[in-house]
């Protein structure tokens, strides 16, 4: 679970945008084999058992936008900072030298273990299997990320047709994996109020095959109040900011 | 961000924009999107935003749902917003 607090101040060129997030992220229990020491246990070579692990991070994020009649150019980059690691390890075995030695039920307390190493080890049957899944098959927010910049430009073919390219690059915090998006669309009216906007890309991933994708996103606006667009395009900036691509791309 | 950068849009717009979206790749994952945008006389806006995506891989089967709602208020110069969001990640 996740809360945003956002802002936005415009300036005669362009509006700069800042959000903050705290985020809450509970892991499955899972599997898991650790030394003695990274346990915080003593006489005791490594241990097995199952962990139930949970981390929470910050998000700071800042934006740029700048729009003309005919072309806009927007950028964003958001940097997550995880202050706080928590499981919980159930010993189930351990080893003393060569000789393990399961443990009886009722036998051991659970162990709460808080060094961000230890958490990271403990976790990792789960962080790692979603390595490079970032930004392409999970969204962006779904994905424990150490950062994400995007930079993007649009420009006006005609009065309704607008051209877009967009690159982004996210860090995974816990996988180790960079990967980078390139995208392009084009937007255009269907109808007097539904628009169609369709996308097409590629991301190249460290841990994952190359992925080559297109989406299209259909929206439709209420005609009751035409003439306030420029403040429904901010607030869409300032919802928009720091969500998935496809929420936009769409 | 590209709704709101675009210069096509711009003075086209309304009070509330319904939105829904599709997009799938070659490694057989698709995702689903589906959201609002509604904003009063006065500057106040909400925004829900939802999606479903799903990645079938050879060796491993990943799935995300997502959630996002937020206030917003529009003070002309700046803005002001608050916002909540969820995302349950599945692996198998």
């Amino acid at each position: 679970m996740g809360y945003l607090g956002s802002a936005f101040v415009d300036f005669p060129a362009a509006r700069v945008t800042a959000s903050v997030e705290t985020r809450s992220t509970d892991f499955d229990e899972t599997s898991f084999t650790a030394s003695g020491a990274e346990l915080g246990l003593t006489g005791i070579s490594s241990a097995s058992g199952v962990a139930t692990c949970s981390v929470d991070s910050l998000g700071y994020g800042l934006g740029l936008s700048v729009v003309r009649p005919t072309f806009s150019f927007y950028a964003s980059g958001t940097k997550f900072d995880y202050s706080s690691y928590d499981c919980t390890a159930t010993v189930t075995s351990t080893t003393s030298g060569s000789t393990t030695s399961p443990v009886s039920p009722g036998g051991r307390a659970p162990i709460h273990v808080t060094l961000p190493a230890a958490v990271t080890q403990l976790a990792s049957n789960v962080t790692t299997r979603f390595g490079g899944y970032s930004s392409t098959r999970v969204p962006r927010e779904g994905a424990l990320l150490d950062s994400s910049v995007m930079v993007g430009a649009s420009f006006a073919l005609t009065a309704r047709n607008t051209l877009g390219v967009e690159l982004y690059h996210d860090s995974e915090e816990f996988a180790q994996s960079d990967t980078t998006t390139a995208l392009a669309y084009l937007a255009f009216p269907l109808t007097r109020s539904v628009s169609m906007n369709v996308t097409a890309g590629a991301s190249e991933s460290d841990v994952l095959k190359n992925t080559v994708f297109a989406g299209v996103k259909l929206t439709g606006r209420s005609l009751a109040e035409r003439g306030c667009g420029a403040r429904h395009g901010a607030r869409l900036f300032l919802a928009t900011f720091s969500q998935p691509r496809t929420e936009w791309y769409v | 961000m590209p709704v709101a950068a675009s210069a096509a849009e711009q003075g086209s717009s309304s009070g509330s924009a319904f939105f829904t979206g599709i997009e799938i790749d070659d490694q057989e994952s698709h995702r689903i999107d589906l959201g609002m945008a509604l904003e009063s006389s006065r500057g106040t806006g909400f925004d829900l935003l939802g999606s479903r995506s799903a990645a079938g891989a050879a060796s491993l089967d990943v799935s995300s749902t997502y959630a996002f709602g937020q206030l917003t208020q529009d003070f002309g110069r700046f803005g002001l917003g608050a916002g909540v969001r969820h995302v349950r990640d599945e692996i198998s």
